[in-house]
C-alpha cells in the first residue's frame, strides 16, 4: 500500500532571479536617465555653439577692442608730445615770480611724470606752496612733492617739485 | 529549523546582499554620479545660453560700415609705420623727417644723436659755420641722455608689441629704435618743435623730454622711439620682450557700440595755443 507523500513540493528558488532582475530594471532605468540628460547637455552645447556661431559677442568685442586700441597707437606719439609740450607751456605761465630753471617729461601710456627744478630768490616756502597751488589749478597735476635740493651756481633756493599729469586731460 | 538550513539561509541572504552592492557600487553609483555632472553641466550650458541672450540684445552687430572701418583701421595701421630694411635705413628715414621739422619750425640749433655712439649731424637752419652752443651742452647731459636711453630700450616701456603681432598680412616684424634730437631755439618754436616732432614719417614718440626754458634760446633733448616693420626677423634685438600692453576693459559698454568713425588721417595733429594763453 502505497503511503501518502506528506513532504511540500520543493518549490524552484527563483527568488535569486527576482532579485537580480530587479537590480538589473533599476540600472536600466538609471542608465536611460543618464542617456537622456547626456543628449540633453549635448543638445543644449550645440544650440550655444551655434548661438555663438551667428551672434559672435566675444569676437566682435575683441575687434572692436583691437580697433580702439590701434586708434590709441596711432595717436599716441602726437598726443604724447602735445601733452609734454602743452605741460611746459603751462609751467612756463604759472612759474613766476619763481624761475623754471629745468622740467623732465617721462610720458607714459596714459599719464606722465614730471620733475621740475624751480629757482627761488626770497621768501621760497611760501612762494613755492603758492606756486604749487597754481600747479594743481593749471595741469590738475596729482601725487606731487616738493623738496629743496643744492642750487648750483647763481640760485639761492632751489626746490624740485615731481608730479604727474594726465596724458589726455 | 536546524543549524543547517540556518547557515543556508544566511549564505543566501549574504550572496544577495553582495550582488545588491555589487550593483550599488560598480554601477548605480557612478551613474548616478553622471547624473547630477550632466544636470550641472546642462544649467551651465543654460546659463551660457540665457547670458548670450541678453547681451546680445544689449550687442549692436557689425554691419557693412563698420566692417569698412575695422578694415581700413588695420589698412591704417600697416601704412603708417616705416618698412625698415635695417638700422641704416632706419636712421636715414628719422633724419630725413627730422631735418624737414627743424627746417618747417625754423629750429637754428639742432642735433641728431643716434644710440650709444653718437651719431650728430647738425640740422638747425642757422647753417654750417654758425658755431656750435650745443657741443658742450650735449656732453653735460651726456649722462642724461644715456639714461633716457636706457628707458627707451626697456622692453617693459614699449606698449605696442602684442598690438602689432599675431595678424594676417602685416608687412613684417614690429621693431623699434631710438634716437635723441637736440635743439636749441626760442620756447615759443621750441614749444612747437616738441610738439610737431612726431608729425613726420617716423613718428617719434617722446620717452623723455629734458628741457631748460631761457629767454633768449631755451634748450632741450629728446630721447625718442620710433616703431616700424622688418622684414628680416635678425634685426630683432633678442631682449625684446612684452610690454606692459594697452588693456581695455571687454566689460565696457563702448563696445556694445559699433565703433566711431576713424578721424581724419593726420587728424589728431593740433597745435599749441601761444604761451601766455589761459588753459
Amino acid at each position: 500500500m502505497n503511503e501518502p507523500d506528506d513532504r511540500p513540493l520543493r518549490r524552484p528558488r527563483r527568488r535569486p532571479l527576482l532579485l537580480f532582475l530587479l537590480l538589473a530594471v533599476i540600472s536600466l532605468l538609471l542608465h536611460a536617465v543618464r542617456f537622456s540628460r547626456a543628449r540633453e547637455a549635448a543638445e543644449m552645447k550645440r544650440s550655444y555653439l551655434a548661438l555663438v556661431r551667428e551672434q559672435p559677442i566675444a569676437a566682435t568685442k575683441a575687434r572692436r577692442a583691437r580697433f580702439y586700441q590701434l586708434r590709441y597707437f596711432l595717436g599716441y606719439p602726437m598726443d604724447a608730445s602735445y601733452a609734454a609740450a602743452d605741460l611746459v607751456r603751462r609751467l612756463d605761465g604759472i612759474a613766476a615770480p619763481l624761475r623754471l630753471v629745468s622740467v623732465r617729461i617721462d610720458p607714459g601710456l596714459h599719464d606722465m611724470n614730471f620733475e621740475l627744478a624751480v629757482g627761488a630768490d626770497a621768501v621760497a616756502r611760501r612762494e613755492l606752496d603758492a606756486f604749487l597751488g597754481r600747479l594743481a589749478d593749471a595741469t590738475a597735476a596729482f601725487d606731487v612733492t616738493s623738496s629743496p635740493a643744492p642750487a648750483p651756481g647763481s640760485e639761492s633756493r632751489l626746490f624740485v617739485v615731481r608730479g604727474r599729469v594726465e596724458l589726455q586731460p | 529549523m536546524s543549524w543547517g538550513k540556518l547557515a543556508g539561509s544566511l549564505f543566501r541572504a549574504l550572496a544577495a546582499l553582495s550582488v545588491a552592492a555589487a550593483f550599488v557600487v560598480l554601477d548605480w553609483y557612478p551613474t548616478v554620479r553622471d547624473l547630477g555632472r550632466l544636470r550641472r553641466e546642462r544649467g551651465d550650458w543654460e546659463r551660457k545660453i540665457r547670458d548670450h541672450g541678453a547681451m546680445a540684445a544689449d550687442l549692436e552687430f557689425p554691419d557693412a560700415v563698420e566692417e569698412e572701418r575695422l578694415a581700413q583701421m588695420e589698412s591704417r595701421t600697416r601704412q603708417a609705420l616705416p618698412l625698415l630694411d635695417d638700422d641704416a635705413g632706419w636712421r636715414a628715414v628719422a633724419l630725413t623727417s627730422l631735418q624737414q621739422r627743424v627746417l618747417l619750425d625754423a629750429i637754428p640749433h639742432a642735433r641728431f644723436l643716434s644710440g650709444n655712439k653718437i651719431h650728430a649731424p647738425e640740422l638747425g637752419s642757422a647753417g654750417p659755420g654758425r658755431g656750435d652752443p650745443l657741443g658742450g651742452w650735449i656732453g653735460s647731459q651726456y649722462v642724461a641722455i644715456q639714461e633716457g636711453f636706457s628707458r627707451a630700450h626697456d622692453p617693459k616701456r614699449y606698449y605696442w608689441r602684442g598690438l602689432l603681432t599675431g595678424q594676417p598680412s602685416l608687412p613684417g616684424l614690429p621693431a623699434n629704435r631710438s634716437a635723441c634730437v637736440v635743439a636749441m631755439a626760442p620756447l615759443p618754436a621750441l614749444l612747437g618743435f616738441i610738439n610737431h616732432v612726431s608729425w613726420e614719417e617716423s613718428r617719434l614718440e617722446i620717452v623723455r623730454l629734458h628741457l631748460e626754458p631761457d629767454l633768449a634760446h631755451s634748450r632741450a633733448w629728446l630721447v625718442c622711439r620710433s616703431s616700424g616693420w622688418v622684414r628680416n626677423p635678425a634685426l630683432l634685438p633678442r631682449e625684446e620682450g612684452e610690454g606692459e600692453g594697452l588693456r581695455i576693459d571687454l566689460d565696457s559698454p563702448l563696445l556694445l557700440r559699433k565703433v566711431d568713425p576713424l578721424p581724419a588721417p593726420g587728424g589728431e595733429k593740433r597745435e599749441l595755443p601761444p604761451l601766455g594763453s589761459p588753459w
